[in-house]
């Protein structure tokens, strides 16, 4: 049964991580005076002596969190994206990627999630950054349902993991019985003119382009890919080669992302027509949302014009 | 579990792995001797003395853990991982070479012994935090040490790890400062004074104690200072004084000799300056 109130991606973290903590006593979680927001705090409550706060700092508190890896347990490390994968960015190539620490790294408020502080408080490129790092999984969530299966999957995974979430409200469009694989893209809904891939909490609008063109006779297929990296190639060429081109959907800039991953892969086993929805290798600014998100060309008809695009594309190319 | 060595045998071994390290630089062409030379004393009498370790068992969970945040002394560290038996020393004049467990710093992935990968300064000292916040939690009686270079303390996360151990006041983590007073470019005073060392520990809620870096006997000292399972709630850190290039009289108190690499003719002149200590040591 699909529970489906609009909550915000990291409310379900936040319960999720707590819940997990009472199943697996090797968890611990670091922060960096962000508890409230990255809702660390339902942790915090349950278990005040495996949850350490380093205050704001956020080398050390990949740093600290690298050295409890190292004492055999399975560190949790919370802060905004943005902060993770750039103040803390040393850190996190060397300490964590470099040495292959069991460490997993939270990244709160990715894309656009947190608008209404603007522009440097919008993580524009963590799955970027997060992606040119040799050996580090990364994980974007879309929803409840799935943020729950991921923590289970990451805790369990022997090795470096950041994973992405957001404050943006979701509804739920994964069920319980829809498990996480590492690793593994996930076919939503099949097609044969054109396969829309996503990741993360856009997802939603990528089922709406999906339902807008399926009204104008275009059937699309849906593939979700919760890890950008490893990449799942063999879902991505499967499909591109069975509907013959191709649009990602990221909320995050078009360079180095899921589209870029895409490409990368399709370029080198079989060339078809990407077209790229993201943020388009600009900053953000303060604004509601949903609304952001539209201004900046990551809206339902920006992903339906961009499958007519890499349709036409497809058809010019014969 | 390691033979202990005697303050004596400390004092001769320092010498004669400084030698090895000059002679693995040599033959490297590359590597920082300065920074190694003045840690000699320090890494000696840790491994061969006052930590708890089983080179056998590398990863024996009762160890105590050392953490080498200054990785670039990687020349001095190896023999000292290689005489505590971690890896055969022959392996030692593979430094630097491709595809030798011996990189240009530190890797944990590739040599038996490292704890930790390092090179990037400063990071040590967080690792170091986490690893004791992570001990104390497991009611482990192992310390955690780590050994931290002077310019290196210009790093802000060394500072804003110097607050998280106070603030969970870690009794179980020790850092040794190698004050050697050089840096890369220049004497610590002319590139970033960090003067009042002692004073700024001691206001971010550190026991500091100041002694001669290269008297094995104040080292050993300053490390029996922490007890294995000790319940006081304060961190320390041993201020060693030490010359950065000791051993070698044109190497010593200057930066030029931060990551040099000797000339035949120095080359010569370096061992025996060395070779002479080793003598009167005997």
């Amino acid at each position: 049964m699909k529970n489906n109130n609009p909550k915000q991606l990291r409310f379900a973290y936040g319960e999720a991580l707590a819940e997990l903590g009472e199943s697996n006593p090797k968890i611990v979680v670091v922060d960096a005076d962000m508890a409230e927001g990255t809702r660390t705090i339902d942790f915090k409550r349950k278990f005040p002596e495996r949850f350490y706060d380093v205050g704001i700092a956020e080398q050390n508190l990949v740093g600290v969190g690298v050295g409890l890896s190292l004492t055999g347990l399975i560190p949790f490390i919370n802060t905004f994206a943005w902060l993770i994968s750039w103040r803390a960015g040393d850190p996190v190539r060397t300490l964590v990627a470099y040495a292959k620490t069991n460490v997993k790294l939270i990244g709160g408020y990715g894309g656009f999630s947190g608008p209404m502080d603007g522009a440097t408080h919008e993580s524009i490129a963590d799955i970027s950054v997060m992606r040119s790092l040799p050996g580090l999984a990364v994980i974007s969530a879309s929803d409840h349902e799935q943020v729950k299966s991921i923590l289970t999957v990451i805790a369990d995974y022997d090795g470096p993991v950041y994973l992405r979430l957001s404050r943006a409200e979701v509804i739920n469009f994964h069920d319980s019985s829809q498990q996480f694989k590492l690793g593994k893209g996930i076919l939503i809904k099949d097609g044969n003119d054109i396969t829309l891939i996503g990741t993360g909490t856009i997802m939603s609008r990528v089922l709406k382009a999906a339902t807008v063109l399926q009204s104008e006779e275009i059937n699309a297929a849906v593939v979700e890919i919760p890890t950008i990296k490893p990449l799942d190639k063999e879902l991505i060429i499967t499909m591109a080669d069975k509907t013959g081109s191709v649009v990602t959907c990221e909320e995050n800039n078009i360079i180095g992302g899921l589209g870029s991953a895409v490409a990368e892969v399709l370029s080198e086993n079989l060339p078809v027509p990407v077209v790229r929805i993201g943020i388009r290798d600009c900053f953000g600014e303060t604004g509601p949302y949903d609304k952001l998100l539209d201004k900046y060309e990551m809206g339902v008809k920006d992903i339906v014009e961009a499958a007519k695009k890499a349709m036409r594309i497809s058809r010019t190319l014969g | 579990m390691e033979k202990k060595l005697t303050l004596k045998e400390l004092e001769r071994t320092a010498w004669e792995l400084r030698l090895k390290a000059l002679k693995m630089v040599f033959h490297a062409k590359s590597g920082h001797l300065g920074g190694s030379f003045s840690a000699a004393e320090i890494l000696t009498t840790l491994y061969l003395h006052s930590a708890v370790l089983d080179s056998d068992n590398p990863d024996w969970g009762a160890r105590d853990r050392i953490y080498i945040s200054k990785g670039h002394c990687a020349p001095i560290y190896y023999p000292v991982l290689a005489k505590s038996g971690y890896f055969p020393e022959d392996e030692l004049f593979t430094l630097r070479k491709m595809g030798s467990r011996l990189q240009g710093h530190p890797d944990k992935n590739r040599l038996p012994g490292v704890e930790m990968s390092s090179g990037p300064l400063g990071l040590g000292a967080s690792v170091s935090v986490g690893t004791a916040l992570g001990l104390r939690q497991q009611n482990s009686d192992s310390r955690v040490y780590c050994l931290l270079g002077d310019g290196e303390t210009q790093e802000g996360v060394v500072w804003e790890a110097a607050m998280t151990a106070a603030k969970y006041g870690l009794g179980n983590l020790i850092f040794i400062l190698d004050y050697n007073r050089y840096q890369l470019s220049g004497s610590v005073e002319s590139v970033q004074p960090i003067e009042p060392v002692a004073d700024k520990w001691k206001s971010f809620g550190w026991r500091t104690v100041s002694i001669n870096g290269h008297s094995v006997r104040e080292i050993a000292e300053a490390f029996s200072i922490v007890k294995r399972g000790d319940t006081v709630n304060l961190p320390l850190i041993i201020i060693a004084n030490t010359v950065k290039g000791k051993g070698v009289s044109f190497m010593e108190n200057t930066s030029a000799w931060h990551g040099k690499v000797p000339s035949d003719t120095e080359m010569v002149l370096a061992i025996k300056e060395i070779s002479a200590h080793l003598t009167n040591k005997s």
